[in-house]
């Protein structure tokens, strides 16, 4: 036998060959069984290499909060500060953090009309001072909490009573200003960040430059202010000084047809494009700096490039778009 | 031992064995490895896996069946594989019929939901014609998710999660805090576990159904403010015993008799008890030919027979003018020659309508009014009792109940002041809020401590103490002693030491 294998240059074993095709099954078993349970998708990897176009942001992960108790109910709106994520999950009532890869690491807020409390945490944004500001839709009020949730006291009022906030929905922070959009009041309010009144762009109505219900604002490297409008299905862009510049509603020149539908979260990137949420449609499109659709992603599904009412949005120093799925109960991550 | 050595060796030495076994080994590898790529590929690629009655492989190919798109919440329902929005292919990020205007679709000054106009834009808000995600082309599967998608508070107006006349669906559950109770519309439960109901019944038209905000709601439009349902667990078209003789809780009036006024032409349904049956009518109909009416007109045909059709293709309804609004029908192309009031019997389906009083709160950005209810007028204990039937009793003196019997709280009586109630005519006028109905004791959606009152109508520190707030509007059963400090009362209830800090009623002593 010896003599016989001695002969052929590419002689096998055939107990080899059978170990070979084994250990084969088994590493099969093994990616189906971690792709199963894990609900990953092992090869989407090379496929979104293979098939995303240039500029459309690619699926990074889902994060759905730690497993036994830290799961979200209703995740609402999505900031990025302090090297951290933070979540407002408004039906636990709560503010979830993560560190950057998804990972928990605490959660704070509890349900009440105390100071520090929160019956409908929405708008969430952080200052490069390492606070936090939390917008509650009813409890009329702007909280501020330092980097790890502990209770700073009301931003911009002593007592919600004072109403300078009734409805207070969308929040972003940009150079040492604070901006809160109020979705009864119909106006975008910016603050300084000690919670002095700076300025207020416009009323309830439905021409330019009016708002229904506004839910979100981004403002971009240039001062520009982006406002969702979300009854009027529509963005609305003002320059630094409150000042209307245009629409972006996904046509043309913002004159024609909306692409929205209770159009929700917005932020816009280093290179002035623009993210925005349409929560009915289950989908967030990307236009460029001058307004032109880049990427819609999305449709109604809990698959990884599917939302269930999508949100909130935000966009992050590293181009990460992170967006909540309410219903789906998790944040989606994208790398753009 | 040795001869299977023997035997192997044997094989070994066949002529050309060796190429065939190394072929059939590399053969053999090859394909483990092609198995190998092929299976995780296989498996992996979708990426999701939803349980239910879809595979992972039938995203794409997934057929409708009137099973799917039905359930509420975080469901895994219908999933067509089309990502959007009104069409099929191309163009797909264009919600087709928009304008600028109103997240609501609609045109500036119209509503969102009912009193459709001719250049109506209102039903791209919530339906997509070609690509929904649920039953009846709903935007989202799951009609509790998609009411909240804006009646939560996020459009400014009309939030279900803060107090209202309707309480609210927001309260803390938390019985130390708020002990919240709501009426359950996210559609867990059937419409049979309504207390008072027909705890048993499966019909999936009517008790076995799911409850939801479309219970009662409709948010097409209706008879009634806030925009309650016309026909509510099917009450309107359900004949009040079933085929076996059980009750149904039905309020469908079969084989009315029918009366003519040839002054104006109208022919109109009596009931049995020689009353006149208004309007409106429902008018859906079960489909076949010719088609069956709910509010079905009958005639004899030659043989004495009340029959619905008027020819194979065409029923009675389709020839005859029905105002189905007005809840009369008219002949005009005489159809009915020969035949006298007598030869013409009705099924009526009554729609339910509820009145209410309600003032005007503010204005939506384009214009539409927003009110809020402030008393009712009429028929609203009966929209409640359209699932709690057993509860909207006239008395209790005598056990009352069409599915089970006992005592229970009479409704319609006398109210005290500063209570929610229908109006009554006083010195003959219409004065709002003088009799009790369900809604003057309890909330429509919900209620938890931060909208609950005690008997002296003042807002209350602590949550109920019961199991269930049961949706009351005053707390514990300060329910009861909101009324029952004075009225009809023979015992005496408190003593002087306790009045002082427990009066109530019309005339409290301070």
């Amino acid at each position: 036998m010896t003599e016989i294998a001695q002969k052929r240059p590419f002689s096998i074993k055939r107990k080899y060959v059978y170990w070979v095709i084994q250990l084969m099954f088994v590493i099969a078993l093994t990616g189906f069984l971690y792709s199963y349970f894990t609900n990953k998708n092992v090869f989407q990897g090379v496929q979104n290499f293979a098939a995303t176009p240039t500029g459309e942001p690619t699926f990074v992960k889902l994060i759905y909060g730690k497993f036994g108790g830290g799961e979200f109910e209703k995740p609402m709106a999505v900031t990025v500060a302090n090297e951290r994520i933070y979540v407002s999950d408004t039906n636990k009532k709560r503010i979830q953090i993560f560190d950057l890869e998804g990972n928990p690491i605490k959660t704070f807020g509890e349900w009440g009309s105390k100071p520090g409390q929160f019956q409908f945490p929405y708008g969430v944004a952080g200052d490069s001072n390492g606070n936090i500001f939390v917008a509650d839709l009813y409890n009329n009020s702007v909280s501020k909490f330092d980097k790890d949730g502990k209770y700073l006291g009301l931003f911009a009022e002593k007592q919600a009573s004072e109403k300078v906030l009734v409805a207070p929905a969308g929040l972003a922070v940009k150079e040492e200003r604070v901006y809160v959009t109020d979705v009864e009041l119909n106006v975008v309010k910016v603050f300084d960040l000690n919670g002095n009144l700076v300025k207020q762009i416009g009323s309830k109505g439905v021409k330019p430059g009016q708002f229904n219900a506004p839910n979100a604002v981004a403002v971009d490297g240039e001062g520009k202010i982006y406002v969702t409008d979300t009854g009027n299905q529509r963005v609305q862009v003002f320059d630094k000084n409150g000042k209307f510049l245009k629409i972006i509603n996904g046509s043309v020149d913002g004159n024609g047809q909306s692409v929205f539908v209770n159009p929700r979260g917005i932020s816009v990137d280093d290179n002035g494009n623009v993210f925005v949420v349409s929560n009915l449609t289950h989908r967030f499109y990307v236009f460029d700096k001058d307004g032109k659709q880049k990427a819609a992603i999305g449709g109604y599904g809990e698959g990884e490039k599917q939302f269930s009412l999508p949100n909130g949005l935000f966009v992050d120093e590293r181009g990460r778009v992170y967006i909540t799925d309410t219903m789906n109960q998790r944040v989606a991550v994208f790398q753009s | 031992m040795k001869s299977m050595v023997k035997y192997f060796n044997k094989t070994r030495q066949i002529k050309g064995g060796n190429k065939v076994k190394k072929f059939s080994l590399v053969m053999a590898l090859a394909m483990a490895i092609m198995l190998t790529i092929g299976v995780s590929a296989a498996l992996a690629a979708p990426g999701d896996y939803q349980p239910g009655t879809q595979t992972t492989s039938d995203k794409y190919t997934t057929t409708l069946d009137s099973t799917m798109g039905n359930s509420d919440s975080t469901s895994y329902g219908l999933r067509n594989g089309l990502s959007n929005a009104n069409q099929t292919g191309t163009g797909e990020e264009v919600n087709d019929g928009s304008t600028a205007g109103d997240v609501i679709k609609n045109v500036t000054g119209q509503r969102t939901h009912g009193e459709y106009q001719n250049d109506t834009n209102s039903c791209a808000s919530c339906h997509q014609t070609h690509t929904a995600s649920g039953k009846n082309l709903l935007f989202k599967n799951g009609t509790y998710n998609t009411c909240t998608a804006c009646h939560d508070g996020t459009l400014g107006f009309y939030n279900v999660f803060q107090g209202s006349n309707a309480g609210t669906f927001g309260g803390n559950p938390d019985k130390a805090v708020g002990n919240a109770s709501v009426h359950m519309a996210t559609g867990v439960m059937t419409v049979a576990a309504a207390p008072g109901g027909n705890r048993t019944s499966t019909d999936s038209n009517t008790w076995g159904k799911e409850f939801n905000c479309a219970s009662c709601h409709s948010p097409h439009g209706s008879y009634s403010d806030r925009l309650l349902h016309y026909n509510p667990n099917g009450v309107g078209n359900t004949a009040p015993t079933d085929a076996t003789g059980n009750p149904t809780g039905g309020k469908k009036i079969v084989n009315a008799t029918i009366a003519y006024d040839s002054a104006t032409g109208k022919y109109t349904a009596v009931d049995a008890s020689g009353n006149t049956v208004a309007g409106p009518f429902l008018y859906g109909y079960t489909y076949g030919k010719p088609k069956l009416y709910w509010s079905q007109i009958r005639v004899k045909d030659a043989t004495g027979v009340f029959t619905h059709k008027y020819s194979a293709s065409e029923s009675w309804n389709d020839v005859l003018k029905v105002n189905y609004r007005g809840g009369y029908f008219t002949d005009p192309d005489g159809v009915l020659a020969g035949k006298t009031a007598a030869d013409i019997q009705m099924d009526v389906a009554p729609a339910t309508v509820v009145k209410m009083n309600a003032a005007q709160i503010g204005t939506t950005p384009n214009n539409v009014a927003i009110t809020s209810v402030t008393s009712y007028k009429s028929g609203v204990s009966g929209f409640c009792a359209a699932c709690h039937t057993d509860y909207n009793s006239t008395s209790a003196q005598s056990e009352s109940g069409t599915f089970s019997k006992a005592f229970r709280h009479k409704i319609v009586q006398g109210l005290k002041t500063g209570m929610i109630g229908e109006e009554k005519l006083v010195n003959g006028v219409a004065t709002p809020n003088q009799t009790m109905v369900c809604l003057s004791c309890h909330y429509a959606h919900g209620t938890d401590k931060s909208t609950m009152l005690d008997a002296r109508d003042t807002a209350v520190t602590a949550p109920d103490v019961n199991a269930s707030s049961a949706l009351k509007r005053y707390t514990n059963m300060a329910v009861c002693w909101k009324c029952h400090t004075d009225s009809k009362a023979e015992q005496l209830k408190n003593n002087d030491s306790l009045w002082n800090q427990k009066d109530a009623g019309t005339a409290p002593i301070n």
